[in-house]
């Protein structure tokens, strides 16, 4: 569909105005019709030039993370450092480490035991997780472990499990894996919980925006500014005027802007002007919606997509009989109601 | 001796007669805008499971200096950060609103675990006129755009009675969706299916390098498949685990995202549909000023060429000096009142911005925090799942740059 929005000015000049305007270089009023332009990616001088998307993107991006990675390794630590720490209070763990092969070759379940509690130290102090878990599932190697996790972070944790040989088995890794992913879970889950008691994210959002578009329609409404009474028609099914229509018929003064602003405020004012007294208090808005519904329009409005709604309630608030019941058609249209 | 020129060689005064008169008038141009109605292609039969790619927009760039802290040329640092991630938000809307595509999602920073990546650049928005700029790559490197959009806004684009949901930019989202399913429909279902695994390939190579790390070859930004994973083998379903969670993760971002776009949503119009008032109204006056002072200088230039040829008649010549100051004094009136304009439009982008701003540090420290909380736990896998490798395997598990590096930072 081509909208034609025109800006007549008077009258073109005689060919003498028309050399000199060439001449001394003057309108560049070309517009340029919405298209799309394929070329190099051009930069405009901005901070990243365009296309800066790394198409080597996993590399880049991970030297990125890691970055951050160095940063929250020690939040990680401390994280997973307590679950260690939870667990090494428990003694059938640190003697199931202990009849790990590694575990006979350090020693003892009890070392274990007391390994654990160191581990829970180092960790709790700045070890990570991981070597807090190795240092149960691998008993006595856990002395190593741990040691390494509190005083050398992350990087002890894979020297640890290198040495031990007979690590962690999988299953307990496989445990530590599924508890954490589980943990994510909850943390997203709060995340979501929190957001929807606060009426955040899109549903409280999405509401909170459909209530102020219902409130500008109506308001609209009530004062009389829809368009038909000050543009003069309701044409393309209730959409605003054409600037350039309106321009078109107040274009008296110099130049298009003027016309076009004219035109426009012009609208809006007179609309303003002549329905002044339609605006309702809150009370007798209400009043007015329960019984101004024809019978023909459904009373619970439960089938209304958005256009539909918003038509009903600009309808039932609206006080002129005539607008009302030109809304009511555009409802019925809108309804497809014979 | 009087010099009588033939009547064709004469200085025409009617000429100056007209030039006068079009002086007094002003402008004199005549301009037809046209806007487009684009509309976007929805799907209309089912479509297969292998095209419903994932998509991920990237928040765009914002097209301001990260320097510029005031407005220039009516370019407001926060009204187009704000921008920056409204559009992606609602081009995200609009695409899933065609039934077209998988999940679509706006992210931060890029992903692996989307099949296609759209990135965006905001070269103008002032509620006239819209240009972006914008690429799409799928995940084996393949360009899909990188094309300029540009769309003139009508004023029923603002219009409380149109479909809500259609933003006053419609048209160039619709354009963009349109875009990408045309680059989409060139492809055959097998080319889609390899961009959907190698899509998998990165994200399991990033998480886990030592199990995954060989199945690509990249070239140049583009990825081929070397080899594919078993499909029983555990570690595929570890990492597939925590795909989910990293789609569970955008999601959740998304939430946080979506609460900025209905938020200023309202606000972002209305300032939309004044600044576009007052953008007609200051570049039709500025070009009304200068085709003035352009006509008024032409009047007397032509003045002084008609006296210096001999012309005789000294009333047009008075005229034509007269009008031609005349001509240039209304100019600068033009410019006064253009002047004007642009004030309102300072005025206009400093209220937007007073109001989007505490949205946008709201929205940027709860991404942030979520996006920090994510990356721990996403290191954490990462070392878990490089344990697991090693214990599985028997194999001693080799160098992680990613995780190794703060060590080596340490050290």
């Amino acid at each position: 569909m081509m909208i034609q929005d025109i800006r007549t000015k008077r009258g073109a000049g005689p060919v003498v105005v028309l050399v000199v305007l060439l001449m001394l270089g003057g309108c560049n009023s070309s517009l340029q019709k919405p298209s799309s332009s394929s070329g190099s990616a051009g930069s405009s001088g901005t901070s990243s030039p365009f296309p800066s998307i790394p198409q080597s993107g996993s590399q880049s991006g991970s030297q990125g993370q890691s970055g951050s990675a160095g940063k929250t390794g020690s939040a990680t630590g401390s994280e997973s450092g307590s679950q260690g720490g939870a667990q090494s209070g428990s003694g059938d763990q640190a003697g199931s480490g202990a009849n790990l092969p590694g575990a006979e070759k350090s020693g003892a379940g009890k070392s274990g035991a007391e390994t654990s509690g160191t581990g829970s130290q180092g960790a709790g102090s700045q070890g990570t997780g991981s070597a807090g878990s190795d240092s149960q599932g691998a008993g006595g190697m856990a002395d190593t472990g741990s040691q390494g996790a509190g005083s050398q972070g992350t990087g002890s944790a894979g020297s640890g499990s290198q040495g031990a040989g007979g690590m962690a088995d999988t299953g307990e890794l496989d445990d530590l894996f599924e508890k954490s992913l589980g943990d994510f879970d909850g943390m997203m889950e709060g995340e979501r919980s929190g957001m929807a008691s606060t009426g955040g994210g899109s549903g409280g959002s999405a509401r909170q925006r459909e209530a102020g578009d219902s409130k500008s329609v109506s308001d609209a409404a009530g004062r009389g500014g829809y368009g038909a009474p000050a543009g003069g028609g309701m044409a393309g099914g209730g959409m605003a005027d054409i600037p350039g229509n309106s321009g078109t018929s107040g274009g008296a003064s110099g130049s298009s802007a003027e016309a076009g602003s004219e035109a426009g405020g012009g609208g809006e004012q007179n609309a303003k002007g002549e329905f002044e007294g339609g605006d309702l208090d809150e009370s007798d808005r209400d009043g007015a919606m329960v019984g101004n519904i024809p019978e023909d329009i459904p009373a619970d409005g439960s089938g209304d997509d958005q256009v539909a709604r918003q038509l009903r309630e600009a309808a039932m608030a609206e006080q002129d009989p005539d607008i009302r019941e030109a809304l009511w058609d555009e409802y019925r249209k809108q309804m497809s109601i014979k | 001796m009087r010099l009588d020129y033939p009547t064709i060689m004469r200085p025409e005064p009617y000429a100056f007669a007209a030039m006068v008169l079009i002086i007094a008038v002003g402008c004199s141009t005549s301009r037809t805008v046209q806007y487009d109605s684009i509309e976007v292609v929805h799907a209309e039969t089912e479509i297969a499971a292998v095209a419903l790619l994932d998509v991920g927009i990237l928040l765009f760039d914002p097209g301001v200096p990260e320097d510029q802290e005031d407005a220039a040329d009516f370019v407001f640092p926060d009204v187009r950060r704000a921008e920056a991630r409204f559009m992606p938000y609602h081009l995200k809307k609009t695409l899933e609103g065609t039934g077209l595509w998988g999940s679509v999602w706006v992210l931060p920073e890029r992903s692996d675990a989307v099949d296609l990546v759209v990135w965006g650049r905001v070269d103008r928005s002032d509620g006239l006129e819209v240009e972006l700029r914008i690429g799409a790559w799928d995940a084996t490197g393949r360009e899909w755009l990188n094309e300029t959009y540009k769309s003139r806004v009508p004023e029923k684009a603002y219009s409380k009675y149109r479909d809500l949901t259609q933003d006053p930019y419609q048209n160039i989202y619709n354009d963009i969706a349109n875009d990408l399913l045309a680059a989409r429909e060139k492809l055959s279902e097998k080319k889609l299916g390899t961009i959907r695994q190698v899509a998998e390939l990165r994200f399991a190579a990033d998480l886990v390098p030592s199990a995954f790390g060989n199945h690509l070859e990249e070239d140049d930004g583009k990825y081929t498949i070397r080899r594919l994973p078993a499909e029983d083998d555990p570690m595929l379903a570890r990492m597939r685990a925590v795909r989910e969670r990293e789609y569970a993760f955008v999601d959740t971002l998304n939430e946080y995202y979506a609460g900025l776009y209905y938020e200023m949503s309202l606000p972002y119009e209305d300032w939309r549909k004044m600044s576009r008032e007052e953008t007609i109204s200051y570049q039709e006056l500025k070009r009304s000023a200068r085709m003035r002072q352009l006509l008024g200088l032409a009047a007397i230039l032509g003045a002084v060429a008609y006296e210096g040829s001999g012309g005789s008649n000294s009333a047009i010549t008075n005229t034509a000096i007269l009008g031609g100051i005349e001509g240039i004094r209304s100019g600068f009136g033009k410019s006064s009142e253009a002047k004007l304009h642009g004030e309102s439009l300072k005025e206009l982008g400093s209220s937007f911005e007073a109001e989007t701003e505490p949205l946008l540090i709201e929205v940027e420290g709860q991404t942030r925090r979520l996006t920090g909380t994510a990356e721990e736990k996403y290191q954490e896998w990462r070392r878990l799942l490089r344990e697991i490798f090693a214990s599985e395997t028997g194999l001693p598990a080799p160098a992680d740059p990613l995780l190794d590096q703060p060590q080596a930072a340490s050290d």
